[in-house]
């Protein structure tokens, strides 16, 4: 039996952000995932709020100003709940520990940033890695830009995104290499083998050599998000020098090497601090009157059991399976707890399938206290040790906000916050 | 519906199966995926089952080149574990047709208590030779064999006796100069259950049940479990399996000299090991061990590495995400040499993003793979046991 200050249940972006700050306020912290959860599969981009009120579609240049207003306006929301100074706190922390990261994430801390996506469109979002610095500046330039993409990569057409953007964007020019020639040996063309491919010297060299001539006076190069796995800044930096202009990725569909990337690099930064992260299997909890007793991890041969004073339950929405949907209703699985769902199923979506004030079942999660502790039908704490963070709560539509990355962060800090101080007052 | 259909649609929604978005994150981190005219990968074998022709699954030859690494069901966002359907269909493969030497190996160690065929003349003549070799080194050395009551009881891979007996002395080295109550078995101490990699049970748990019976007659509280995955997956997931009752506990030798490290009981000096390290971690004691709900090395293997070796970094992905030395899952001896060579790509690529020199395995059977991708691939690093770098390290 091994006991724990507190169990992070979830592995995503949200549980990651929970157990950094819950370690850094000094409490013995165990991650335990069932899935890697959505963050692999995200472009890499760190949204706050790019879009509010959602009803107008309004994409707002700052996000702080959207805020407050959304913060005044929407107690009940995450971001409400946790309140100006929370979030802020909580963001800019984390921001500057991603800048100082591997990944060298950048931010105009006042701005979102509107950023060119495989699908040529315009992401608004508030941070973006090192290799997609200059695709936010190619696009505010709207100077002559050449996006490159590999035959036979089927994730990535370079035409489209030329297509999509044109009109806006004259500059914008469409091209392809062959990168089977390229590689020593005959290989299949997908993202991970040419990431590997990038972190090669020899391969850089030769793809520079191809490029060069294509160039034609471009005074940016886009390429798909493939230039390498952790290692991409130097790879990045070292392409900007072989071809002497600026280098930018365009996040794609999943698998995203970006999304991947930052899991990897923030699951590091917490082996590092020596707090322990399971994934794979599925965990059930152990409850006791009004309090979760321990979590138990469910592996494929043997169960092991974790005593813990609190919980934070951060298993996303549906697709990381914090919410389990069926014909009939939404559940959240371990626990059983109360969501606000409407009262009928047809109420659950609007006539509108693409409508601009998004479909209430979008909304549906846990209720909460101040304290992010789930609410029972009569509005009382299921558990007195028990707090969720992330895409699990209700009130928000993080698709439709842009806010998906701020609300795991800022949630995740803000549970581990609590608990430190409910530990404290006790 | 055939039976094999039925029985493969059962294991899939054992695993959940029918949530698979066919992401591709399963893909990405697939030694075997895409191998030659098949084009097979871990979402293939999910829709052949979903499609309900699940029987040809167990016809192909791809599951037997699939290492069971696991690490599909480690990164699959719908918890699919594509090495487990891939075990469910090596098990409808009649144990006899199964490829390579696999189950010849395990029949071998289910007849004569060890995959060499050595007998206890054989394996104790080995044992004192290397003492004898060694004791000149170190006067006062024991090998204990047989000891009643020993705390640990020591499995050894029988390929050391067999091809690499020098690996002998360097495990009597560490354990003598760490000072503890320990001994080798004449009989039923083979450090590997390839049976577990067939899918015939009945093997692997009869040849479990001679080694906990053995180790019982020896009174030990700890089987030491050597330098080996999945023989330390398959003993401790094979208790539980087999219900087997045993009073003692099955500890990794890694965590054994981590343990020996925190509480001083060995003096080391890392100079002993000039030049870069990386570490493999084996799939076994690491990522499956996690998922299995038992120990996991890698943790233990860090602290060791950090006493005893100059410089070591970190390959990338590393811990429970680590890519297949391509040899695990009994493919070592499964035949398709060429589709394993192939196979090894991407970890040869990422043991030369390192830059070391040699490659830490706390594992025979990766091991013994890694060295054939040194070769096959021309590079000039080098694998090496832990107890080898430990051996070297000690201060007398």
């Amino acid at each position: 039996m091994e006991r724990h200050d507190v169990v992070v249940i979830g592995g995503g972006l949200t549980g990651m952000a929970a157990a950094r700050r819950a370690h850094q306020l000094g409490l013995r912290v165990l991650v335990a995932a069932a899935t890697p959860g959505s963050l692999p599969y995200t472009s890499g981009a760190m949204d706050l709020l790019g879009v509010y009120p959602t009803e107008t579609r309004h994409y707002r240049c700052s996000p702080w100003e959207a805020l407050s207003e959304l913060v005044e306006c929407d107690p009940e929301h995450p971001y409400g709940k946790v309140g100006l100074g929370g979030v802020r706190s909580a963001w800019d922390e984390f921001a500057a520990h991603l800048a100082a990261g591997p990944l060298g994430y950048h931010c105009q801390p006042a701005d979102n940033v509107l950023l060119v996506t495989s699908a040529g469109t315009l992401k608004p979002t508030h941070l973006v890695p090192h290799s997609m610095k200059h695709n936010v500046r190619a696009w505010e330039s709207r100077e002559s830009t050449l996006v490159l993409g590999f035959e036979r990569l089927m994730d990535f057409s370079p035409e489209h995104v030329v297509q999509t953007l044109r009109e806006r964007w004259p500059g914008l020019r469409a091209a392809r290499i062959d990168a089977t020639a390229l590689l020593e040996d005959s290989r299949r063309i997908c993202v991970t083998e040419l990431a590997a491919a990038f972190e090669r010297d020899a391969f850089r060299q030769r793809f520079a050599d191809t490029v060069r001539p294509m160039l034609g006076g471009a005074r940016f190069l886009g390429l798909p998000a493939v230039l390498g796995f952790e290692g991409v800044r130097p790879v990045c930096d070292e392409l900007e020098q072989l071809l002497g202009l600026p280098v930018f990725e365009i996040p794609m569909l999943s698998p995203s090497l970006p999304g991947m990337r930052l899991t990897e690099v923030l699951k590091a930064d917490l082996l590092r601090q020596g707090v322990t992260l399971l994934q794979g299997r599925p965990v059930r909890l152990e409850r006791e009157a009004d309090r979760v007793r321990a979590v138990v991890w469910q592996g494929s041969a043997s169960e092991r059991r974790f005593e813990t004073d609190d919980v934070i339950l951060a298993t996303g929405r549906f697709f990381g399976r914090g919410l389990v949907a069926h014909q009939g209703g939404v559940r959240e699985p371990l626990l059983d707890l109360e969501l606000d769902l409407p009262p009928s199923r047809d109420a659950w979506h609007m006539q509108s399938f693409l409508g601009a004030p998004g479909h209430p079942i979008n909304r549906v999660g846990l209720t909460t206290d101040a304290e992010l502790r789930p609410l029972d039908r009569r509005g009382a704490p299921v558990c007195t040790n028990l707090r969720a963070a992330g895409a699990i709560l209700g009130g928000h539509d993080w698709v439709r906000e842009k806010s998906g990355a701020g609300i795991s962060v800022v949630t995740g800090y803000a549970a581990a916050e609590r608990v430190a101080a409910a530990r404290e007052g006790a | 519906m055939n039976d094999t259909r039925q029985r493969m649609l059962e294991a899939l929604l054992q695993q959940g199966g029918d949530g698979c978005v066919s992401c591709g994150a399963c893909v990405a981190g697939c030694p075997v995926a895409d191998w030659n005219e098949e084009r097979l990968d871990p979402r293939r074998i999910v829709r052949l089952i979903q499609y309900g022709v699940g029987d040809r699954v167990a016809e192909l030859d791809w599951i037997w080149h699939c290492t069971t690494c696991g690490r599909c069901g480690y990164t699959c966002p719908s918890g699919i574990d594509v090495s487990t359907l891939v075990q469910a269909a090596r098990a409808l493969v009649p144990h006899d047709r199964s490829p390579g030497q696999i189950q010849q190996t395990a029949d071998l160690h289910c007849t004569t208590g060890n995959n060499m065929q050595l007998t206890s003349e054989q394996w104790l003549e080995t044992v004192e030779w290397m003492r004898d070799e060694l004791a000149d080194d170190v006067p006062d050395l024991e090998v204990p064999v047989d000891r009643c009551g020993a705390e640990h009881f020591l499995t050894i891979n029988s390929k050391l006796p067999m091809y690499y007996p020098e690996d002998l002395q360097d495990i009597f080295r560490l354990f003598h100069a760490a000072g503890v109550s320990w001994t080798l078995s004449s009989s039923w101490w083979e450090g590997t259950n390839y049976a577990m990699f067939t899918g015939d049970e009945a093997t692997w748990e009869h040849t479990l049940r001679q080694q906990v019976d053995r180790v019982h007659q020896l009174g030990c509280r700890t089987m030491a479990y050597t330098e080996c995955g999945h023989g330390y997956y398959a003993t401790l997931t094979g208790l539980q399996r087999f219900g087997i009752p045993h009073r003692f506990r099955v500890v990794h030798v890694v965590s054994l000299y981590a343990q020996w490290i925190r509480e001083g009981r060995l003096r080391l000096d890392p100079s002993r090991n000039p030049g870069r390290f990386t570490l493999h971690d084996p799939c076994n004691a690491v990522r499956k061990a996690v998922m299995a709900g038992i120990p996991s090395i890698a943790e233990d293997a860090r602290l060791v590495l950090d006493h005893v070796c100059e410089e070591w970094v970190e390959m990338t992905p590393n811990r429970d995400a680590n890519y297949c030395c391509s040899g695990g899952g009994g493919a070592l001896i499964a035949g398709f040499k060429r589709a394993r060579t192939h196979h090894g790509r991407t970890k040869v690529e990422q043991i030369d993003r390192t830059g070391a020199a040699q490659v830490c395995s706390p594992c025979v059977n990766c091991l013994d793979a890694l060295n054939n991708l040194a070769q096959d691939y021309q590079r000039p690093w080098k694998p090496v046991h832990l107890w080898t770098l430990l051996a070297r390290a000690i201060v007398s």
